[in-house]
């Protein structure tokens, strides 16, 4: 049934085609009529098939009148008809009929008479450089393009007419002097038009259709490719970071992942739980199809920042809401350059190469080696950690630290009070951060090349593309590489009613994640205390016993078990997971013209990707030697008996996605008398996105030989510490597969009357087969309606010099989100009895039939504006949105099997405020200053009775009435008590407090704030000179709180690491401390609860702090070399540039001037800063 | 050209609505990459679920019954410092506040919703055969049954043939719904569908299953013969006491646990005496057993030898003498359905019907498995009353610590012979249930109430 369906619908397609191909021939005119004018001639013409005229003014003054009558006449031979006995001749250049006098007519109105002389024209843009490409037309007839130095050579008299036209540049009209035809040289300088600086000429892509953002309602963000280039750094996020007023970006990485980073546009529109798959991510749609990988999975880093023509950012409802249920965390459409057409082929090259500061270890305060010392030794007083060398023979206790050790031999009496002195302050004397940053830390740095070749002939173009990246990471030994081919092209046939365009991308990422440097830093079992040292003086690692103490070790190493040693800087060497993606996207569509203003698309799109992971444990690895080793029993004669065989281990991942999109779309462009413009594009879609995944494991693996051993997944073995363990586990994944399915009709369209009111409108209804639920319910439509008031180009405002656009726009529409994996039947997973050996069946969903698309409605109301010729100019927008039916786990009666139930049930409003500003404060012959501010607001709240509840629990799905979803509730500090332990105070009651031994559990806690900031924006200044340019763009943020990392867990375990925290060094210590710190001390044993203690001290509002802050986030400067110097070069262009990032904060709300965006974790020993990374970018085309 | 336009338009409106023909396009993959439920064998595997389907009783009957005294201050503080449990133990109403889920009901009803599932799919499923199909359907009908059992004797009055059409019973659910009317059905209609389960399913099941966490007849006949003994149908529970013994009729010889040291004790699964496995929902800590079962148990039974330790061997630690359940030999008590109680439930029968040598026979059999012979001696009876007694005392010995006595108070609450104010001290203050008292029925959480007010809470 599929397959005919599908057959069906690409038969229909073709026929359609078909049709095309015959409107194609039928260009033709009907009319008759006596004694008609030229003029009227050829406005039928217009009216007919919308070839407008292009002609000399009073052209027609001296031709005759017509008389005739024709019946579908094709163009052409109409023309030859009316023409024929007239002193005219005609061009037909695309939909422009360019009329002229025939040269030989002799009847020559120009005031001289005289033969054409050769005149030179130089085109030049206002700083000189010439414009290749530009168009020249002589006496209404096209004459042709410049040369690369801009010239371009004409026969004229004098008085000819000249017009020159380039894109971006205002059209002159030059009509040729005596004296410029005497020096057979004019210089024509175009002044780059005003309208395609700022946005009036700045075209919005839905993905579907491209229109003027003058004309459209919604509201859009775009990043033009210019932009982009202007920050040469790898990432494109980075590139778009503070670009967009309302898009969210964050950059920052996470120890041992690869390159990533988060978009949020105008916040959220969900609620995330553990129970629902729900997207948070705007849907990325690269040419018009939804890329079958998303942002969060690192789509973005599969895309050559240079092939990027253009990115709309799909802010509200009339703007998304033609992708239906995809679009409710907006939409992110990425247009890749195309050739152009009559262009000479043209070579682009471009590099970046970046690097940076060197990185530190150190970040945060920290204590210092003798207090860190001191510590521990004072654990030790308090009985907290045991002497691992004390303990009775066939337990083997976890190592201790140096420091410990030392004390412990002291305790014991081995060693003199004078030896323990001595031997501490050895120990305190030495601080590995350095050896950290230099063994297990790099300056990251980053080479990325582009090549791309394109150009035109009359029919087709072409832009092919590569690119090649390779960075490596702030930890040794972690590096990305990846690749990208691009080849595109376009063709047209039959006079270019039928255009076919073809997209042809592959991408390839390779990622080496190596853990060892953030094991290394961290304070688990792998950490390094900070007086552990990598590197002995001499230069050689120094090794540690992490699992067992040395004399255990080194027992059972004499028994033939593998070497127990470990240094994070032979790690570096190994264990390292490689994964390759691999991105193959192909984009195919049909167009051809039914009529001037009607255009039916066929588009198809194929799309696969394969990823591979392998994380290898060489023999030799410490992970490898720690796990054969723990699975390793000696038997009754000595012999060992290995649980897992002994060698390497290789965990292999695969995962494929594929997909295909199929569209029919009909487009639809009319103009009727310049006062009325409709935009509309109807069509529907299929769409199908399968994955699978499957993973295994190997044991006893030789990756030189490939050699592994077959392992039984459930025999039971005993470890190293006699316990019996059930087996090594499964060693292959389960394969999972899943298919999603949509099926769509769609519409949208704009009219436009008089250039100053505008309506859309917009429909999107999407079958789905995710929420298996009944089509009711499942295929509702997703709408939005949109008005836009040009009132700046009524008459009564024409007079007011100072305003050059005002605009109104509002829109109100839905869009949707599906979350995913509830379904009509009933799910179940299965597993196996560990006891009876019987598969066992769990139901893990009921059959659920009365859930719907979670629906996002929002209200937008936008301003656009530009004074005093464009030197100010900037948007102002205010929106909210309304998400209801959030699919929310709610209680139900227990009867039923199950007491809680996902409905359709929560609600989240949120609104906002998106400010574009831009200011030129200065605009000289060479100079030109300008400044831009983007301010950005955004917030949600849960208004809802069911959630009006006490505060008890307060992981990010329990939801409370009246607060925001990234809420933060602190208990209200009250210092501490006289034993050193945290001291709360009652939110209500007025001075009760309670101490650690009392459990107050409900509303007990205060609200502090938000943890991200409403506000957030960036503020840049651009100035240049001669086109030298110079940007400084600040980033800032306002409002939000954060908890300020502190104190962790000392824990009770011999391996258990304790942070390096400068606030520990604050700890209370004895009685009277309490008047001057607020650091709970380390209290154990009767009276004291350590675990409540800390808890209630580290979410504490004594540790809430603001994030507000102001950074100055990069420096860049550019320069296009002027065209001689690249002339000499052999190019025609080439611009350099050079940018610093993250330049640190330059204002900081909080008192410790942390950074709320790295704040450390007190899980961390060592701390990474952010650090200041340079790039620098050569761009050359030939 | 705009006379072609029409049939252009045409076309293209075909091709639209040529789409809406292709609505199996997104509704023939349903989900994927999750194992919908379809294929017999992974219905095999639901039913094989143990962790979902063993809980036989709650933790309420445990802390009610008789068996438990918690005499020791330190433990009665201990206990005490739970406000559901001291609750549950002074029987006094409500057990649970407002926003507690109570589990003892969860538990029954999520295995009911599986049973459920099960029960109205199997036959439709995929890959079986009509035998397995069957199977599941009667193991299914059987495990539903027993769960409405314990049910309806832990929340409604016990049955009482004058009373049971009105007495509100449990909801008797038969389909997997999530939104349907949860008014109680009465006790009678709830024991009518309970009989009628397990007449369904005598038919569809093996005498024995493989396994004894899978139901067969001879599970069938013995929960017959219990929900009989509970309707005072003493000789229907006779008869089918007579069922199951023909089929499943081995009693294990205590000797043989107590032949090694440490002491072992089989798992449910191999014991023979184990007829359907079911475990008591776990209890945290150990409470003290009662001063009158140690006296009826006496220090020679092997019973006492197995199932008693001080109370210093528990955490946290009391004086007198605990439950060394039989979670400390690897498995859960038994309280499902086995063949000694269903021997107790025939001897029982003898003895009401008067016959009581054939009824001290009966016990004797068994009492010479559980003593070590030097320590074993014959029980006499003068009269049938007499042999009475033993036999429910007999009862008591045999199941004590994990909850079954709960459910004989209530039976015994019914019969004169028996029926007699039970007195609880705790922290200084007396509680007494006394006979025909509303403790004998556990209140319902307020919580499904408040949900559900359709159903009724208990006086």
């Amino acid at each position: 049934m599929q397959k005919n369906c599908f057959w069906l619908f690409t038969t229909l397609l073709f026929t359609i085609l078909l049709n095309v191909r015959a409107a194609g021939q039928s260009q033709n005119i009907t009319l008759s009529g006596k004694d008609l004018t030229l003029k009227q001639v050829f406005m039928a013409i217009e009216k007919q098939t919308g070839y407008v005229l292009l002609s000399k003014k009073n052209i027609f003054d001296q031709a005759k009148k017509v008389s005739f009558s024709v019946s579908g006449m094709p163009l052409r031979d109409f023309l030859n008809l009316v023409l024929k006995d007239q002193p005219l001749e005609y061009v037909i250049e695309g939909k422009t009929i360019l009329v002229s006098r025939k040269e030989q007519a002799g009847a020559s109105p120009g005031p001289t008479e005289s033969t054409p002389s050769s005149v030179k024209i130089r085109i030049v843009d206002s700083l000189g450089d010439p414009l290749e490409g530009a168009s020249v037309l002589l006496n209404a007839r096209r004459a042709g393009f410049t040369d690369g130095s801009g010239m371009f050579t004409v026969s004229a008299n004098e008085g000819d007419v000249v017009v020159v036209s380039f894109v971006g540049y205002e059209t002159r009209k030059v009509a040729l002097t005596a004296a410029q035809i005497g020096n057979a040289f004019v210089n024509i300088s175009l002044r780059q038009s005003i309208d395609n600086l700022r946005d009036v000429n700045v075209v919005v892509n839905t993905g579907y259709q491209s229109l003027p953002k003058e004309r459209a309602t919604g509201s859009f963000g775009v990043v033009t490719a210019k932009q982009l280039a202007q920050v040469p750094v790898v990432s494109v996020l980075e590139r778009l970071q503070g670009m967009v007023p309302g898009v969210d970006i964050s950059t920052r990485t996470t120890a041992g992942q690869s390159r990533n980073g988060t978009v949020t546009i105008r916040g959220f529109s969900t609620i995330k739980s553990s129970y629902t798959v729900v997207d948070t991510v705007p849907l990325l749609v690269i040419d018009g199809f939804p890329s079958q990988m998303s942002i969060a999975k690192g789509a973005l880093d599969y895309l050559n920042p240079d092939d990027i023509e253009q990115i709309t950012f799909l802010k509200d409802a009339a703007a998304a809401s033609i992708w239906g249920i995809q679009a409710a965390n907006g939409v992110i459409v990425v247009t890749t350059k195309k050739g152009v057409r009559n262009a000479r082929p043209t070579l682009g090259f471009t590099t970046t190469l970046g690097t940076s500061s060197k990185p530190g270890a150190k970040y945060g305060t920290l204590m210092n080696m003798k207090d860190y010392i001191a510590m521990e030794k004072e654990l030790i007083d308090k009985g907290r950690l045991y002497d691992p060398t004390l303990t009775t023979s066939g337990f083997y206790p976890p190592n201790n630290s140096q420091a410990q050790a030392i004390y412990w031999s002291y305790k014991r009496g081995e060693i003199t009070q004078d030896q323990l002195d001595q031997k501490l302050n050895a120990l305190a004397a030495i601080d590995n951060g350095d050896q950290i940053a230099k063994y297990m830390l790099q300056s990251p740095s980053t080479q990325q090349y582009n090549l791309s070749i394109s150009g035109g002939g009359t029919n087709s173009s072409y832009f092919i593309s590569g690119y090649l990246y390779q960075d490596k990471r702030i930890y040794r030994s972690n590096t990305n590489k990846g690749y990208s081919l691009h080849a595109g092209g376009t063709s047209s046939f039959l006079d270019g009613l039928i255009t076919a365009s073809y997209d042809l991308t592959f991408g390839n990422t390779r990622d080496k994640i190596n853990s060892a440097a953030v094991n290394a830093m961290s304070v688990g079992d792998r950490g390094m205390r900070p007086y552990d040292r990598l590197m002995d003086d001499s230069g050689h690692v120094v090794y540690y016993d992490e699992v067992l103490v040395p004399a255990i070790a080194r027992n059972l190493e004499s028994k033939g078990y593998l070497p127990f040693r470990y240094s994070p800087i032979d790690e570096l060497n190994y264990s390292n997971t490689i994964q390759n993606n691999n991105n193959f996207n192909f984009n195919a569509s049909i167009t051809g013209k039914i009529t001037p203003w009607l255009n039916a698309v066929v588009a198809g799109n194929i799309s696969r990707t394969f990823t591979d992971r392998e994380t290898y444990w060489e023999p030799d690895s410490y992970d490898a030697r720690l796990m054969v080793n723990t699975a390793t029993s000696l038997n009754a004669t000595g012999g060992r008996v290995y649980g897992i065989p002994p060698g390497g281990k290789d965990q292999l991942g695969n995962t494929l996605g594929r997909g295909y999109g199929v569209r029919g779309l009909l487009n639809i462009n009319k103009n009727w008398k310049n006062s009325h413009q409709l935009s509309m594009v109807i069509g529907s879609e299929i769409r199908e996105n399968y994955n699978r995944s499957s993973g295994e494991t190997r044991y006893g693996f030789d990756k030189t030989i490939n050699a592994f051993s077959s392992v039984n997944p459930y025999v039971k073995y005993v470890d190293i510490y006699g316990t019996t363990q059930s087996g090594i586990g499964p060693t292959s994944q389960p394969v999972a597969e899943q298919t999603i399915r949509s099926m769509s009709y769609y519409g949208n369209g704009a009219y436009t009357f008089d250039n100053k009111y505008t309506v859309s409108g917009s429909a999107r209804f999407d079958d789905q087969n995710l929420l298996g639920v009944e089509r009711r319910k499942r295929a509702i439509p997703l709408w939005s309606s949109g008005v836009k008031w040009n009132i700046g180009r009524e008459d009564f405002m024409k007079h007011i010099g100072w305003l050059d656009r005002l605009a109104f726009r509002f829109t109100y529409g839905f869009s949707g989100n599906a979350p995913q994996g509830y379904a009509p039947v009933t799910i179940v997973n299965l597993n196996r009895d560990y006891y009876t050996g019987l598969r066992t069946g769990n139901i893990s969903t009921p059959a659920i039939s009365n859930l719907a698309w979670e629906k996002t409605r929002m209200i937008n109301y936008g301003m656009d504006f530009s004074l005093f010729k464009n030197r100010f100019s900037g948007s102002l927008e205010y929106y909210k949105k309304y998400t209801t039916d959030i699919i929310w786990q709610l209680p139900i009666n227990g009867t039923y099997g199950f007491s809680t139930l996902a409905f359709n049930t929560a609600n989240l409003h949120g609104s906002g405020i998106d400010i574009g500003l831009n200011v030129i404060s200065l605009e000289a012959k060479d100079w030109k200053l300008s400044h831009y501010l983007n301010i950005s607001y955004n917030t949600n709240i849960i208004r809802d009775l069911r959630f009006k509840k006490p505060t008890l629990s307060f992981d990010r799905e329990t939801l409370y009435d009246g607060y925001p979803t990234d809420y933060l509730f602190s208990f209200k500090w009250a210092g501490l008590d006289s034993t050193g332990q945290s001291l709360i105070a009652d939110p209500k009651i007025k001075d009760k407090t309670y101490t650690v031994l009392d459990y107050p559990y409900k509303d007990i806690r205060v609200y502090s704030g938000r943890t991200t900031s409403p506000w957030f924006g960036s503020f840049g200044n651009s100035l240049n000179y001669k086109g030298l340019e110079l940007n400084v763009q600040f980033l800032y943020a306002f409002g939000g709180v954060f908890r300020k990392p502190s104190v962790s867990d000392v824990g009770y375990s011999n391996n258990n690491y304790v942070g390096r925290s400068g606030d520990l060094e604050h700890r209370w210590k004895k009685p009277g401390d309490e008047a001057f710190t607020n650091v709970p001390g380390l209290e154990f044993g009767p009276g004291t609860v350590y675990y409540t203690s800390l808890q209630r001290y580290t979410q504490s509002t004594y540790l809430i702090r603001s994030r507000s802050n102001i950074k100055l986030q990069q420096v860049m400067l550019s320069y296009p070399l002027p065209l001689r110097w690249a002339q000499k070069m052999g190019a025609k262009g080439v611009s350099l540039s050079a940018v610093a990032r993250n330049l640190g904060m330059i204002w900081a709300a909080n008192k410790e001037k942390m950074d709320p965006d790295y704040l450390y974790t007190t899980g961390n020993n060592y701390q990474i800063p952010p650090i200041v990374s340079y790039s620098f970018r050569v761009s050359m085309n030939f | 050209m705009y006379y072609h336009m029409h049939s252009r338009i045409i076309t293209i409106l075909l091709f639209a609505f040529s789409m809406a023909s292709c609505r199996k396009y997104v509704e023939d993959v349903p989900v994927q990459g999750q194992r919908v439920l379809v294929y017999t064998d992974d219905y095999r595997a639901l039913m094989d679920n143990r962790d979902k389907q063993e809980v036989g009783l709650g933790s309420a009957p445990q802390l009610s019954c008789d068996d438990l005294d918690m005499a020791d201050t330190a433990l009665a503080s201990y206990f005490g410092s739970d406000a559901i449990r001291l609750a549950i133990y002074t029987w006094a109403k409500p057990f649970l506040q407002v926003d507690q889920q109570d589990y003892d009901w969860n538990y029954l009803y999520t295995a009911m919703y599986v049973y459920n599932v099960v029960i109205n799919g199997v036959l439709d499923s995929k890959g079986g055969n009509m035998a397995l199909k069957n199977d599941l359907l009667g193991e299914a009908l059987i495990q539903r049954a027993f769960n409405y059992f314990i049910l309806v004797n832990m929340y409604a009055r016990q049955y009482d043939a004058s009373t049971a059409a009105k007495d509100p019973g449990v909801p008797v659910l038969l389909k997997p719904e999530l939104f349907v009317d949860l008014t109680r059905a009465s006790v009678q209609a709830t024991y009518d569908r309970i009989l009628a389960d397990i007449r369904q399913a005598i038919p569809l099941l093996p005498n024995v299953q493989q396994i004894n966490s899978r139901a067969g007849k001879a599970a069938a006949y013995a929960l017959l013969s219990k929900v009989y003994l509970n309707m005072r149908d003493f000789t229907n529970a006779a008869a089918y006491a007579d069922s199951t013994l023909a089929i499943s009729g081995s009693l294990y010889d205590y000797n043989t646990a107590v032949a090694s040291t440490p002491y072992v004790f089989p798992t449910q699964f191999n014991d023979p005496q184990v007829i359907l496995r079911k475990v008591p929902r776990q209890l945290s800590g150990t409470p003290q057993l009662s001063q009158s079962l140690l006296d009826l148990l006496g220090t020679k039974d092997l019973r006492y030898a197995l199932f008693v330790r001080t109370g210093n061997t528990f955490y946290p630690a009391f004086s007198g003498m605990g439950f060394w359940s039989r979670d400390y030999y690897g498995d859960g008590s038994a309280v499902g359905l086995t063949v000694n109680e269903t021997w107790l439930i025939k001897a029982e029968c003898l003895a009401r019907s008067g016959k009581k040598d054939e009824a001290i026979a009966m016990l004797n059999t068994l009492r010479k498995l559980r003593f070590r012979p030097a320590d074993y001696a014959d029980l006499t009876a003068a009269t049938a009353d007499d042999a009475l007694r033993l036999v429910i005392d007999e009862r008591r010995r045999e199941f004590f610590g994990a909850g079954l006595r709960w459910f004989d108070q209530r039976r015994l609450d019914k019969d004169p012979l028996f029926a007699k104010p039970m007195v609880r001290i705790l922290k200084g203050n007396t509680y007494t249930l006394a006979p025909g008292s509303n403790g004998f029925v556990f209140p319902l959480a307020p919580i499904l109430i408040s949900q559900n007010p359709e159903m009724k809470q208990n006086p």
